[in-house]
């Protein structure tokens, strides 16, 4: 009770620092917490495609209809090939038009009432053994009858390497960020010690250990890196669900991840950033006033 | 029992504030340190509370060796004493009550005790009625009796003072005096360290006197000339 009064104390006393301290370690909390969240949503993107471990094999417009069957299972013969469904152009057009309703008008508007698909084979390819993708896309690929073919494959190389640079970037960002914050903290604790300094002096000769005169400083570190954690996650959730969820469900090709499925790991980072930063921040700033 | 054995101490810069001096303070005695300025007594009080160490020699309070003794071990120490400096060392922000009740919290003491110790240490030194003044509010003389309250709160074994009286009027002086004496009486060790040459021989009491970091007189009722 002692310790939270006498950190409470400091704290008011010390509001201005205090704030600044709190502020810029929002403002670093905030830069991590969009990091993770771009890389999760990445990686959201990248799960939902690679799901579909999907080949489409668009047959020649040339081949005739007696041959579609023997196709088919030329294709089932392959390695690795779980399952082939036969698509016939008709029906990806009707699927198209009620996927895509207003955007599916242009279609018309160029091919008026051409139907300019083709048919198609939809290959899926065994999960297990989606390291085999490449060369089954390529093999099939190969087939004369064959005129071209769409897979995920690029879109997911991309993304990984995306990933990748998010990730050792959200990384370095967080290292010095983290520094940064320290770095407040630490002065923020030390003027507070300054401004106690008789009073930590008095208490050294009347025998208080240094734990005990330290213990309310290092709360008032904690505080601040706790107070800057909620405030971010606020914060955070704000911009995510009011801001960006609105602009990005504009476009109807990205999906964004739920706040409340990654809200637990971003608690976690700022609550896990605050402890550390405060206790760290105070704890190696007190050491100068107890040498008496 | 306080011994100081062949005690040199020099300072980082050249100083040597203690030349070998040596002499023994038993439990419940009251004893003046006295000498000029620069003479070596500050130096005195910073090895029995071990803010320093002596460079040669032993320090002995009590159980304590200060120059064997673990920095662990400071706090103990400082609790078996209590110290009352020349410029009081109050905190201005805190209630008189607060001042002395601090002293009590910062060894761990619980609320219902420092509650009831601390109106009976401010009544011991006659400042019951001013808990809840803030040391500016009061004199010189008061806030040396807040301080002599803050030094007696923990029941310690030795009282230090440290010019007591050197910012105090010679009648507030002659009190605070007075009422180190009575404390002396009820068994604790008091060590003063003082200038004043009236109160040392108006008191005759046992007299240390330290010139130039060596011990040039030790004797019971031991008078000090005028300064020179």
């Amino acid at each position: 009770m002692y310790f939270l009064q006498s950190a409470f104390k400091s704290i008011r006393k010390n509001y201005l620092m205090t704030f600044a301290s709190v502020f810029v370690l929002m403002a670093c909390m905030l830069i991590i917490g969009s990091a993770y969240l771009c890389s999760a949503n990445i990686a959201a993107f990248m799960d939902s495609l690679g799901e579909k471990n999907e080949i489409v094999a668009y047959v020649d417009d040339a081949v005739e209809e007696s041959r579609l069957a023997s196709l088919q299972e030329e294709i089932e013969s392959i390695d690795y090939v779980e399952s082939v469904e036969y698509v016939t152009k008709d029906e990806a057009l009707a699927e198209y038009q009620q996927q895509f309703e207003e955007d599916a008008s242009y279609l018309s508007w160029f091919y008026g009432d051409e139907n300019p698909l083709r048919n198609e084979f939809r290959i899926q390819v065994s999960e297990k053994n989606l390291e085999e993708f490449e060369s089954v896309s390529a093999k099939i690929a190969a087939m004369e009858e064959i005129a071209n073919i769409s897979d995920s494959q690029e879109v997911v190389n991309m993304l990984i390497s995306l990933k990748k640079v998010m990730d050792i970037l959200g990384f370095w960002i967080m290292i010095i960020l983290a520094l940064v914050s320290w770095f407040i903290v630490s002065n923020t604790i030390k003027l507070a010690m300054y401004n106690r300094r008789h009073e930590i002096n008095i208490m050294k000769y009347v025998g208080a250990t240094n734990a005990f005169i330290r213990t309310p400083f290092i709360l008032e570190g904690i505080m601040i890196g706790l107070c800057a954690a909620v405030v971010s996650f606020a914060v955070q959730w704000i911009i995510y669900v009011y801001l960006l969820q609105p602009l990005v469900a504009d476009l109807s090709f990205i999906t964004t991840v739920p706040f409340a499925r990654l809200s637990p790991m971003i608690m976690l980072y700022f609550g896990g950033i605050g402890l550390l930063v405060g206790l760290v921040g105070s704890a190696f700033s007190i050491n100068k006033y107890l040498k008496v | 029992m306080i011994l100081f054995d062949d005690v040199y101490k020099s300072y980082p810069n050249g100083t040597n504030a203690l030349n070998g001096v040596s002499f023994k303070i038993e439990d419940g005695e009251f004893v003046f340190v006295i000498g000029p300025s620069g003479a070596g007594k500050s130096t005195v009080i910073k090895l029995l509370m071990h803010e320093e160490v002596p460079t040669g020699g032993t320090v002995r309070v009590g159980d304590f060796d200060i120059k064997k003794m673990r920095n662990s071990k400071v706090p103990m120490l400082r609790r078996s004493m209590g110290v009352v400096f020349q410029d009081f060392r109050l905190i201005d922000n805190l209630t008189v009550f607060d001042n002395v009740a601090f002293a009590m919290r910062a060894v761990g003491c619980s609320p219902r005790t420092i509650r009831r110790r601390v109106p009976y240490v401010l009544g011991v030194v006659g400042l019951g009625h001013k808990a809840k003044n803030f040391p500016p509010e009061l004199s010189g003389g008061e806030q040396q009796r807040v301080a002599l309250a803050r030094a007696l709160v923990n029941n310690p074994h030795l009282i230090i003072a440290d010019e007591p009286t050197g910012n105090v009027d010679p009648e507030m002086a002659r009190e605070i005096m007075e009422l180190l004496n009575q404390i002396n009486q009820n068994g604790t060790t008091v060590i003063v360290v003082t200038h004043d040459n009236t109160l040392v021989n108006e008191f005759n009491k046992r007299v240390i006197h330290i010139e130039k970091g060596r011990l040039v007189g030790d004797q019971v009722g031991g008078y000090y000339a005028e300064e020179e």
